[in-house]
């Protein structure tokens, strides 16, 4: 698995024009016409079931690139397993069933044709609880680059370098690369599973609750973080924290299951100013407002 | 009534509370006993035999004299080759089982059989061994028939422990590594691995103890043997030598007199050589977890 394949590449094994059907669906296109940055992934009618049950029912969203998006809503809405579609994490659950289809830069990422470990390969992500690898600072950011063969040992000390730098981490690290990076604070490991996530050079990150484990400090150290890295990368986020979305996303999706926790939907999706100060939708306004329930 | 006031269903609890932690340590002191007697024992009588002719020079005089060189190097040697028969094989099943394996009745049914393996008597496997290897395969080879039919035996105990292990790991790393784009053979062998190696090490010695003081499959597996084929490659061990456990067991059962304390000898080196792969794989296991934290 040393090759990895470009995402040209990817888009050349499929037909590369985006199917016309989902762009005209207004409802589920967040930008204004002041939008100019393109679509990096188009979701059409995803769904997600394990087993019997729904948990993510007919969802359409675009997702522009170089923007942060936020994935809100109560627990077990299906903000989760939205999420981690995008990456096909959901492969490793083996009673996850996804349908619908989910373009990256016009490829179809559930087509037969499509290698899940090339997918996660432009889509990494980061995860609510900070998981480093039981081992050094310098070999949990060199793991991906050397598993992946992206270079010779001196490019992967550069690699692990820039992603340190990139994380906002090598300051407080850079004395301590030969640490375990289980030792760490809390905060700080979360910025190695990033820094760890730039050192393979992926297109999007894929954030599951990054925060949910952190101190406020910690917390503000990650959404600066993020407002940095948005310039380079596309950026999903789920979170509990309403603030937090506010404080850090270009564009917002509120999702609600209907009930029992079954059939999660997006029930309103715009750019986030417009959802937190003007939600058309009653359900949104209620659960921004804080009178959800 | 405060709140801190103690109820008598309080104090009831307590002493619940006590009875239980009393039953639970006299429990532990009571498995620990026999062992440090059974320890000391072997060592107050077997000690005064133990020389350096006992363990480095040949048998003079059918034993009575001299010492058990063959057997030891014998028994090490048979012991090194189970290790090198069933852990890999071990490790490799159990990373089958925990990783690739499609989860449902029959894995469940397959892993309960293994489980069962390790139960199967010891006598079984030494005449399936001997069937197996004289009769079908036609070696000749009886060290390695022997050693063979206890790593069949390890086996169980070893699949069934890396299993365990391996299942053990923690999702959120296995799952850190794919999401960087590795793939899962990579992540097997690289992350889960290495987190499941003390486990995998403590399964394996605890089936390779168990293989050195086996006595029945040898017994077997010698006794076929020894009617037609020679025991030993002869150029490394002398003529005929055992494998300790047996040779223990021959000497106990003989009657023909061997002082008391050469026995006592023979079962103090059986115990050092266990003791020995004990404290290997216990550095092996320090080893590697620091490096683990470390590197």
């Amino acid at each position: 698995m040393t090759e990895t394949t470009s995402p040209e590449q990817l888009a050349a094994s499929a037909p590369a024009h985006l199917p016309a059907t989902a762009s005209a669906g207004a409802p589920y296109r967040a930008a204004g016409p002041a939008e100019t940055s393109p679509v990096v992934l188009r979701l059409e009618r995803v769904g997600v079931k394990y087993g019997h049950r729904s948990a993510v029912d007919n969802v359409c969203m675009d997702i522009y690139k170089n923007r942060i998006t936020a994935l809100i809503g109560p627990s077990g809405c299906g903000k989760s397993s939205l999420l981690r579609c995008l990456n096909r994490m959901n492969d490793l659950i083996p009673e996850a069933a996804v349908s619908g289809r989910i373009y990256l830069d016009g490829v179809d990422i559930n087509s037969d044709a499509v290698d899940p470990v090339q997918v996660r390969r432009h889509v990494g992500m980061v995860f609510q609880k900070p998981n480093p690898f039981p081992m050094s600072v310098k070999d949990n950011i060199a793991f991906g680059p050397k598993r992946l063969g992206l270079g010779s040992r001196g490019r992967i000390n550069e690699i692990v370098e820039g992603a340190l730098r990139a994380a906002t981490l090598w300051e407080e690290v850079a004395d301590k690369l030969d640490q375990p990076g289980t030792a760490l604070s809390g905060g700080q490991q979360q910025r190695l599973c990033i820094a760890r996530v730039l050192a393979v050079n992926p297109e999007i990150i894929l954030m599951d609750e990054p925060c949910s484990s952190l101190d406020p400090i910690a917390t503000l150290k990650i959404e600066d973080l993020m407002r940095e890295l948005v310039r380079e990368y596309t950026i999903v986020i789920v979170t509990h924290n309403m603030q937090q979305a506010a404080r850090v996303s270009d564009y917002t999706a509120f999702m609600l299951a209907s009930e029992h926790g079954l059939h999660g939907q997006v029930i309103e999706y715009g750019a986030t100013k417009e959802i937190f100060t003007n939600p058309r939708d009653k359900r949104t306004e209620d659960y921004i407002t804080g009178r959800f329930g | 009534m405060t709140v801190l006031a103690t109820s008598r269903r309080h104090k009831r609890l307590d002493l619940l509370q006590r009875v239980v932690l009393s039953l639970t340590l006299l429990t532990t002191i009571v498995i620990c006993v026999p062992v440090v007697i059974v320890s000391a024992y072997v060592i107050s009588h077997g000690a005064s035999a133990i020389s350096w002719d006992f363990i480095f020079s040949g048998p003079v005089r059918a034993g009575r004299q001299g010492g058990f060189f063959p057997v030891i190097i014998l028994t090490m040697y048979a012991l090194l080759l189970v290790i090198a028969f069933a852990v890999p094989v071990g490790v490799l099943c159990a990373v089958y089982l925990a990783e690739y394996a499609r989860p449902g009745r029959l894995l469940r049914l397959i892993n309960l059989t293994i489980i069962n393996l390790a139960g199967v008597p010891s006598i079984v496997y030494g005449l399936f061994g001997a069937a197996l290897f004289f009769d079908v395969i036609h070696t000749k080879q009886a060290l390695w028939v022997a050693s063979a039919t206890l790593a069949m035996q390890a086996l169980a105990i070893i699949i069934t422990s890396s299993r365990e292990a391996l299942l053990a790991v923690p999702r959120g790393i296995r799952e850190g590594s794919l999401a960087l784009g590795v793939s899962k053979l990579h992540t097997t062998f690289f992350i889960a691995l290495p987190q499941a190696f003390p486990g995998i090490i403590t399964g394996s010695l605890l089936a390779i103890s168990r293989a050195a003081g086996e006595t029945a499959p040898i017994l077997v597996v010698g006794a076929i043997a020894a009617s037609n084929v020679s025991l030993a490659p002869t150029a490394v061990v002398g003529e005929r030598p055992q494998m300790l456990s047996y040779e223990l067991y021959y000497r106990i059962t003989e009657g023909l007199g061997l002082a008391d304390e050469r026995k006592w000898g023979l079962a103090l080196v059986l115990l050092a050589i266990v003791l020995v792969f004990n404290m290997s794989a216990l550095a092996l296991r320090i080893k590697i977890q620091s490096g683990v934290r470390r590197n």
